[in-house]
């Protein structure tokens, strides 16, 4: 587990996808992190209901418009013990995020049917964190 | 799953770049409603507790409300605004533009008509500006001392 972001830095290709952008008069930029050529939070959103979606969408478009100051029940900006954040439209389906400077990165997506997630899950995604956070910063210096 | 994940990446940047659908709008509404609530909350320093009480509901259907409930109804609402002390109002864009409209036409008007409306305003802040003089006068002979006497307007 603790060796996952050396793994992804060998064998894994890791692109940003722009979804919303300051250039259209949003607050932050957001991207979705594709992993060889797939995105598991792309492909999250797009199998969601018609309902579902629109709900995720809107949330996005909001956190994205006002940054860190939008409050709503389903957003944690940064969970307790970790450096990253939970959107959670329902109880069952989380997308994680991170936030580096004027961009939100949603880098994965868990769901479970009842309860809460395992706190191995928690940590696995805060080494994952920290290796996309790095290649984002990266990707966005252009190296 | 989509095989092509650059179909994929353009069917959702569409998505998200797209006018809102009614849908999206509505999800909209409810999600600024829980951020002016929950800015209201932090700013007065009201609790889910506190609340329940104001609203006479139990915690546990504050904590409903306020985690899973995507279809607040408007009566719950405005419940939930009275309580954090929000005047919650229905306006849409076009009675605000209406309204915007109504002010530039009157703004307009009243330019059109400026000496005599300055000649009023002027004349009834003076007529104001007299008063107060006379009154905060009054009060100072009132209040100073025979020995401060020179001082009195």
């Amino acid at each position: 587990m603790v060796n996952l972001g050396l793994k992804l830095a060998r064998e894994v290709c890791v692109e940003y996808k722009e979804i919303l952008s300051q250039k259209d008069g949003y607050r932050l930029n957001v991207y979705a992190v594709e992993r060889n050529s797939r995105s598991r939070v792309m492909e999250s959103i797009d199998g969601l209901t018609q309902d579902k979606k629109d709900e995720v969408i809107n949330l996005l478009q909001k956190m994205a418009e006002n940054g860190t100051e939008y409050k709503s029940p389903k957003v944690k900006w940064r969970l307790a013990k970790y450096s990253y954040g939970e959107l959670k439209p329902h109880g069952h389906r989380f997308f994680f995020f991170v936030k580096v400077n004027e961009n939100l990165i949603l880098f994965d997506y868990e769901e479970k049917k009842k309860g809460s997630l395992k706190s191995d899950i928690y940590k696995r995604l805060q080494t994952e964190m920290k290796y996309y956070e790095r290649e984002f910063e990266r990707f966005i210096s252009g190296n | 799953m989509k095989e092509n994940s650059k179909d994929l990446y353009q069917e959702i940047k569409k998505i998200f770049n797209s006018e809102p659908t009614s849908n999206q709008k509505a999800w909209g509404l409810i999600h600024d409603f829980y951020h002016i609530i929950l800015t209201e909350m932090e700013e007065k320093n009201i609790s889910r507790s506190e609340l329940a009480v104001k609203t006479g509901k139990s915690k546990a259907m504050i904590s409903k409300l306020l985690n899973n409930s995507p279809n607040i109804s408007l009566k719950k609402m405005v419940e939930l605004a009275d309580s954090v002390g929000i005047d919650l109002k229905i306006t849409t864009s076009q009675i605000e533009k209406r309204k915007e409209q109504f002010f530039i036409k009157y703004k307009q008007e009243l330019m059109a008509h400026t000496t005599r409306s300055v000649k009023v305003v002027i004349s009834s802040y003076i007529e104001d500006f007299n008063y107060s003089c006379n009154e905060k006068r009054k009060c100072n002979t009132i209040e100073l001392k025979e020995e401060d006497s020179a001082y009195v307007w």
